[in-house]
């Protein structure tokens, strides 16, 4: 299947026609486009700014625990702090973040089709997440919400914060994230271009559709346990609050059914760019391309199952405990299932360390890491020791930035090129990345420690004589480290816009569809669609000369 | 024998079917989150009604199930008739049975109005007898607390001692009338009086305690529900306009097919609802 071609017949014309960015003037053309690739770079741009949010709340939160006692507020702000930088984060940034991003702009390529099934609904999707968005930043000017992002009740139903409004904009924003993910499931099904079976697809497309398939279950139960929640706070009908004879663990069982699925909803597109980035940078087919493909849906399977691991300590029957427990360890087996073959796809590859490869490599290790610490917290013995400590805060931050986050960075990266046409500056990507790289490590790694030796998490405070503050020092040195590499970053991209290299068909040599497709692409991605003849990762041997094809394909 | 307006499909697909089938697929991935949403409700029913067995026994037994029973049928019935609707367009050759997909969805939204006419009835009686969720239930402590508060105030706290209070009541007010504290213990009384009432019609609930909660779920379920009925019908009016101007015919019919589709499964969820609600 790895035949390399001397007239592939599909001809790759490399004159430039008008592009997408200039198809049409005006702002109202951007804002009313159907156009899939315009509506991924906006959710970019914007995306890009709720991370930059986020990422204040969290040097706010940092530097107030640089020292005991106040540093730079009070303990109620603190709260509102924290929890805002949990919700922007979550559904501002990183659950929309890949699919929306960079999916929007590359799955219709590299699928060779001309667009997504439902271009209105995508437009929608994008003006629904915009809407929800402003919902959530409404509450700041209304003193902000201070539940910590998980709303748990009663306190969630009591408070006297605005927490309805905010429950709202996730409501709204859910709507968002159903629409793409249904989007993308037709998409996939029925948009795929001729020869292109499901065991040809990209790995990044089986990434998406496990995605979807989470999106679109996931997400309605989330949206009905909110509006249960603005119901017993407006209303009074008891459901959760136990003054009103309701139940605040069946609050958690309702609240986690859907917020487990949705932390695969983030990692899962990670993996597929993962997927992308390891073979263009090995140059090299990727090791148990069925098992990477069947472990995305095996994770989207398993993932329903394995909520009530939040709540060990919630008071469920350990029996349930016990149950969940072995589920959990069972959903790490997909994960691990990957990394295991990622590695294996590096051995006898021909390695370069491009920008894109050094967000890629780190994640090997940056994601196992967070991995293996999920599994400490799925074991009911040292849960209840770890539970809500820092622990716990340090897992998650290495599994959504250690992974997700360096996947989107790697993946804005490998596709820059193609969605502006442009290069940024190598020497200073790399600076970047690895300044992150550092700084991720140096904010977190300390988090373990600490939490294992009992620091709680989402606490304002901390004595002096307790041993943490060194911990907690360190940490904060570490987000200013990550800040900087971030702001690096920002520079160069911004400036590349401007003034960066005019970029090539297929910078990297990689044999995936999209890269057949001039850079940027015009309005309407192919001349003519390609019929393809060979699976996504073939790349040819050393020595012959199509290093800049792309994917062999048959003329249609 | 009106004309048929022949359908182009969008530039992103390759041919119709395409579209159709696309399009197909997309609503049905749309009502499997429909059923996701109710889903929440379903376990909560779940979770509250095995916690409390009696309780739901007695409260349930208000509901009128002959009412339900009209509901149902009438539900059914327009999922009949949508059916219907959708046949008539897939045979529509050029436009002779534009009349007909007209007639069948203008019948299947009048009996979307009849099914909320039943609702409203419904509604309106539980409201006027306090079959209400949360502090609104007639007989929730909280509720009975603030009514023997009014009472408390506008006749003195002694009134509870005395043994027939209605009696003492109505001296009392027929004494101060044309005063300042008329107006007062004119209202506790009537509040004081209905909630007699409601004991006396509602025996068994009022003693078994927290039927507010039944009513809580009663009202999220039904009331999402009837939303949703509201967005198929606006839905299904949205096609009737189509259908209307002619658009429906052999090779194009998707609208209404989705419309169909999505009013099969309002009728499914209640189909489900009904004997969870009103026959257990």
């Amino acid at each position: 299947m790895s035949e390399t071609q001397a007239d592939p017949g599909y001809h790759v014309s490399d004159k430039k026609e008008t592009n997408y960015i200039h198809a049409s003037k005006g702002l109202l053309s951007w804002i009313l486009t159907v156009d899939h690739k315009r509506i991924g770079i906006m959710y970019l741009f914007t995306i890009f700014a709720t991370f930059a949010l986020g990422g204040l709340m969290a040097l706010l939160v940092r530097l107030e625990l640089l020292t005991p006692g106040e540093t730079i507020m009070g303990p109620e702000t603190y709260n509102r702090v924290f929890t805002l930088h949990g919700l922007v984060m979550v559904f501002l940034f990183i659950i929309p973040g890949i699919p929306a991003a960079l999916g929007n702009f590359v799955l219709p390529l590299m699928l060779g089709a001309k667009d997504v099934a439902f271009p209105k609904l995508n437009l929608a999707s994008f003006h629904i997440y915009i809407i929800g968005t402003i919902m959530a930043l409404w509450t700041t000017l209304d003193g902000g919400v201070d539940t910590g992002w998980t709303f748990y009740t009663p306190y969630s139903s009591t408070t006297n914060t605005p927490v309805i409004m905010m429950t709202l904009s996730a409501f709204v924003l859910g709507f968002s994230s159903i629409f793409t993910g249904l989007n993308f499931i037709v998409t996939i099904h029925k948009m795929r271009a001729p020869g292109l079976g499901w065991e040809r697809l990209p790995l990044f497309v089986w990434a998406m559709y496990a995605t979807a398939v989470i999106q679109v279950m996931a997400t309605p139960v989330l949206g009905i346990t909110l509006l249960l929640l603005i119901m017993e706070r407006v209303m009074g009908v008891g459901i959760f609050d136990p003054a009103l004879g309701g139940d605040p663990v069946l609050f958690q069982h309702f609240f986690w059914f859907y917020s487990h699925p949705a932390v695969y909803i983030m990692i899962l597109p990670g993996m597929g760019v993962m997927s992308e980035l390891i073979t263009t940078f090995s140059r090299k087919r990727i090791f148990g391309y069925r098992a990477i493909a069947v472990s995305s849906i095996a994770i989207a399977v398993i993932s329903f199952l394995v909520w009530g691991h939040h709540m060990f300590v919630s008071g469920q029957s350990a029996y349930a405990g016990m149950v969940f427990s072995f589920l959990t360890f069972l959903v790490a087996i997909p994960s691990a299932i990957k990394i295991i073959n990622w590695s294996t796809t590096l051995y006898k590859g021909s390695i370069s360390l491009d920008s894109p490869m050094l967000w890629a490599l780190p994640f090997l290790i940056l994601f196992t890491i967070g991995g293996l610490t999920g599994i400490f917290l799925g074991a009911l013995g040292t849960d209840v020791h770890l539970h809500d400590t820092y622990f716990v805060v340090a897992h998650f931050h290495y599994v959504m930035m250690g992974g997700t986050a360096m996947a989107f960075f790697g993946g804005i990266h490998y596709w820059w090129p193609k969605m502006f046409g442009k290069k940024y500056n190598e020497f200073w990507a790399r600076v970047s990345a690895v300044l992150v790289f550092l700084g991720f490590n140096i904010t977190f790694l300390p988090q373990f420690v600490m939490g294992s030796r009992g620091m709680p998490r989402r606490y304002y405070d901390y004595t002096p004589d307790s041993g943490y503050q060194i911990f907690h020092q360190i940490s904060t040195v570490g987000s200013w480290v990550l800040l900087l590499g971030m702001l690096i970053m920002l520079v160069y991209l911004a400036s590349s816009l401007r003034s960066g290299e005019v970029a090539e068909r297929n910078p990297w040599g990689a044999r995936s569809l999209e890269w057949l497709t001039q850079s940027p692409p015009i309005e309407h991605n192919f001349h003519e669609i390609p019929t393809v003849v060979e699976g996504p990762y073939e790349f040819p041997l050393a020595g012959a000369n199509t290093a800049s094809e792309g994917m062999d394909v048959s003329g249609s | 024998m009106s004309n048929i307006i022949i359908h182009k499909h969008a530039h992103h697909f390759y041919d119709a079917e395409q579209q159709a089938s696309s399009a197909k697929l997309g609503m049905w991935l749309f009502l499997v989150t429909e059923v996701l949403l109710f889903s929440g409700l379903f376990v909560a029913y779940t979770v509250i009604k095995t916690l409390n067995p009696e309780m739901w026994k007695v409260a349930s037994e208000q509901l009128n199930w002959v009412l339900g029973s009209v509901n149902t049928l009438v539900l059914i019935t327009s999922s009949w008739t949508v059916a219907l609707a959708v046949r008539a367009a897939q045979t529509n050759q050029k436009g002779e049975k534009n009349k007909q997909i007209v007639g069948l969805l203008v019948f299947t939204i009048v009996c979307a109005f009849g099914f909320l006419g039943i609702k409203y009835v419904e509604y309106s009686h539980k409201i006027h007898d306090g079959l209400l969720w949360g502090t609104s239930f007639f007989n929730h402590p909280e509720h009975v607390a603030q009514i023997n508060g009014a009472v408390s105030k506008a006749f003195g706290a002694g009134i509870f001692q005395v043994p027939d209070i209605a009696a003492a009541m109505k001296t009392a007010i027929a004494a101060a009338q044309g005063t300042d504290a008329y107006a007062a213990m004119d209202a506790a009384m009537h509040e004081w009086t209905h909630h007699q009432e409601l004991v006396h019609k509602y025996p068994e609930l009022a003693h078994v305690g927290d039927g507010h909660l039944f009513f809580g779920i009663y009202f999220l379920i039904t009331g999402l529900h009837g939303i949703h009925v509201v967005i198929g019908m606006s839905v299904l009016l949205w096609v009737l306009l189509g259908a209307m101007k002619g658009k429906f015919y052999k090779d194009y019919y998707t609208p209404v097919e989705l419309g169909g589709l999505y009013w099969h499964l309002v009728d499914l969820i209640w189909i489900y609802l009904f004997p969870l609600l009103y026959l257990v």
